[in-house]
């Protein structure tokens, strides 16, 4: 046999390798949206941010209520003030993927907005936390990121 | 990374590019081309693994197998049958790896449904690209099996080939016999230097100031979802819909064929006013022509064309468009958005071919927009019955029109105006001035203007989706 050949095996082999370690990794959760939520926005300072509506979520993400299972979006109404949590259940793996892309895009833009004149707000962009298992998003920009993202993984 | 966001346009490429062109074997051509292309090939990978590091692996992989399985396919030359072994072998794994991560899902959720099974099963997410690089490496090793390209012995060159970061996430598909050349010599100069600037300014342009901002009102329209629709605001939508997917998808072709000419490559152009198309077979040679190009080379062509007979020839051109509606999503809405466009083109060869030379062209233009507008909301749509409630909604099924609508169109149709008419190629129709330095200078400020205007739209807007993470 050729060494060509070896090597194509060699590649089909890590191939299904791969494919099998991704299925385990991806394994996600049975939990309910709301056995998943809960926990996380019982975390959240609530007298400084405010659950927000639909309008405001498709201004700020470019995805609607419509477009996942639920979604729950908490934020300032102050456009000076970067905290905010979102947790999205999506319909499928591709909105995840989706919906993954319009966050990051969202970060960078936010990140070059406040760069140079908001130096506070800016360090917790760059401490942002994105998280997703399964179908679960969670992405949140906070004091303590570290805090609702470990309440996030407990409740899955 | 995508083109139109800040870390791509200011760190990422002036970083490459810097690398890229600080010379390192002054007296050596040969040595600095492969300099430059492992700085292209390195770059490329860092540029894919941003977003999504693990299925860096699986590019690897890809890169490694083909590579492999062209050296083999040339070792047979004189054995047939190994030849069609290894082929059938190599299209077997990239088959598997695409069909793995895009299509396995889709099959599961279908069979749980066809036979009230439940397979449960998390479907991955879907590698960015795999359509576009998994196209090009099954057309490099059909090419090396049918004789049409030589073999690529230089591991470096093939993976820049096949991960080559400017047409990675949104094509165009770049067939090997293209770029081969390519590879081996190149030229850089300022001239093309400048052909590249242009291009990508142009396309970046299509992209954040045209596409995202009808995009927006596209969204914005549909927020509250399709049952609530009227038929003017759905007709409304559609329309930005249609300009939107045309101004992204052609803005990331220029940008790919601008970034391409600045590393020395010239791309194949993936665009041409599709929205100027007389046929709907016009159509599908004005738009993603690198696309139509693959099917028909790899895969019409190979069924035998239209050279075995009438039903055969339906036959190749169901087949041919049920596989072009897959490979743009693993959905039943892209199945019928296909087949649509099948049916479509059956009938523009044997029914409707005399009745339409007949047609003014300016009719023909219309009844091709109205066909293309249709089709885009089996596209646009995420279900098959999402499609048919939006379609409903544009016949009147909601009504004729909404509280809104007249703000909606009063606050829209400038832009909407000026958006169609570039679309429909009317700037490219103006007089020219003739006097040259000036019509440079008038340019080099309009590019310039352009540039900074991008710059301002992605600096201060959030609103930038990236259409192809299904393709």
């Amino acid at each position: 046999m050729s060494r060509q050949r070896y090597f194509e095996i060699l590649c089909a082999v890590v191939l299904v390798v791969f494919i099998g370690a991704m299925l385990a990794g991806n394994a996600g959760s049975s939990k309910t949206a709301q056995e998943v939520f809960t926990p996380v926005t019982e975390q959240v300072d609530l007298d400084s941010l405010m659950v927000r509506d639909n309008t405001v979520l498709v201004k700020e993400f470019s995805f609607g209520e419509k477009d996942v299972e639920n979604v729950i979006y908490i934020s300032s109404d102050s456009v000076m003030e970067v905290r905010e949590l979102l947790l999205v259940e999506a319909k499928t793996s591709e909105d995840v993927q989706r919906i993954t892309e319009l966050i990051k895009n969202r970060v960078e833009a936010k990140k070059a907005l406040f760069k140079n004149y908001a130096p506070e707000q800016s360090a917790l962009l760059e401490n942002f936390v994105l998280i997703r298992k399964g179908k679960f998003i969670f992405y949140t920009v906070y004091d303590e990121p570290e805090k609702l993202a470990r309440a996030f993984k407990k409740a899955l | 990374m995508v083109f139109s966001s800040a870390t791509f346009l200011f760190v990422f490429l002036p970083a490459v590019l810097l690398l890229y062109f600080v010379p390192l074997f002054r007296d050596d051509g040969q040595k600095e081309l492969k300099k430059k292309n492992t700085v292209l090939c390195i770059s490329s990978l860092v540029f894919y693994a941003w977003g999504e590091p693990v299925y860096i692996v699986l590019m690897l992989l890809s890169i490694f197998y083909n590579y492999n399985a062209g050296i083999d396919l040339e070792q047979h030359e004189d054995k047939p049958k190994s030849r069609r072994r290894i082929l059938v072998c190599a299209i077997v794994f990239n088959l598997l790896v695409i069909g793995f991560f895009k299509y396995s899902g889709f099959v599961v959720e279908n069979l749980n449904s066809l036979f009230s099974l439940n397979i449960r099963y998390e479907p991955l997410p879907l590698p960015i690209g795999i359509s576009f690089y998994t196209f090009q490496v099954m057309s490099y090793i059909i090419d090396i099996y049918r004789g049409d390209c030589k073999t690529q012995h230089s591991l470096l060159n093939f993976a820049t080939y096949i991960s080559m970061f400017p047409q990675l996430i949104a094509g165009p598909i770049v067939q090997y016999n293209d770029i081969e050349r390519f590879l081996e010599k190149r030229e850089h100069n300022v001239r093309k230097f400048a052909a590249g600037s242009l291009f990508f300014i142009r396309g970046l342009g299509k992209k954040v100031i045209f596409a995202n901002t009808i995009g927006a009102v596209y969204t914005q329209i549909c927020s509250d979802g399709v049952s609530s629709l009227s038929a003017v605001n759905a007709w409304f939508a559609i329309l930005c819909y249609t300009l939107q997917i045309y101004f992204d998808f052609s803005g990331y072709s220029d940008m790919a064929v601008g970034l391409g000419k600045l590393f020395g490559f010239d791309l194949v152009h993936n665009f041409n006013f599709p929205y100027c198309a007389t046929s709907i077979k016009d159509f599908w040679s004005r738009w993603h022509i690198s696309l139509s190009s693959w099917f028909r080379d790899y895969v019409y062509i190979p069924l035998g064309g239209n050279r075995k007979g009438t039903a055969r020839t339906i036959f190749n051109i169901a087949v041919v468009w049920t596989l072009t509606g897959l490979w743009h999503g693993a959905s039943w809405n892209f199945v019928a958005w296909g087949a649509f466009y099948g049916f479509l083109l059956v009938a523009e060869k044997y029914i409707f071919k005399n009745l339409q030379e007949k047609l003014p062209r300016f009719v023909r233009r219309v009844i091709t927009m109205l066909i293309v507008i249709i089709g885009w909301v089996f596209f646009s749509s995420e279900t098959l019955s999402d499609a048919g409630e939006f379609l409903r909604a544009m016949f009147g099924a909601n009504g004729f029109a909404s509280d809104n609508t007249a703000y909606l169109l009063l606050n829209n149709i400038f832009p909407f105006a000026v958006m169609s008419l570039s679309a429909l190629g009317f700037f490219k129709k103006l007089p020219t001035l003739r006097n040259v330095p000036l019509r440079l200078a008038f340019q080099a400020v309009g590019y310039m203007a352009v540039f900074i205007l991008c710059i301002v739209f992605v600096v201060s807007s959030t609103y930038n989706p990236f259409l192809y993470f299904r393709f």
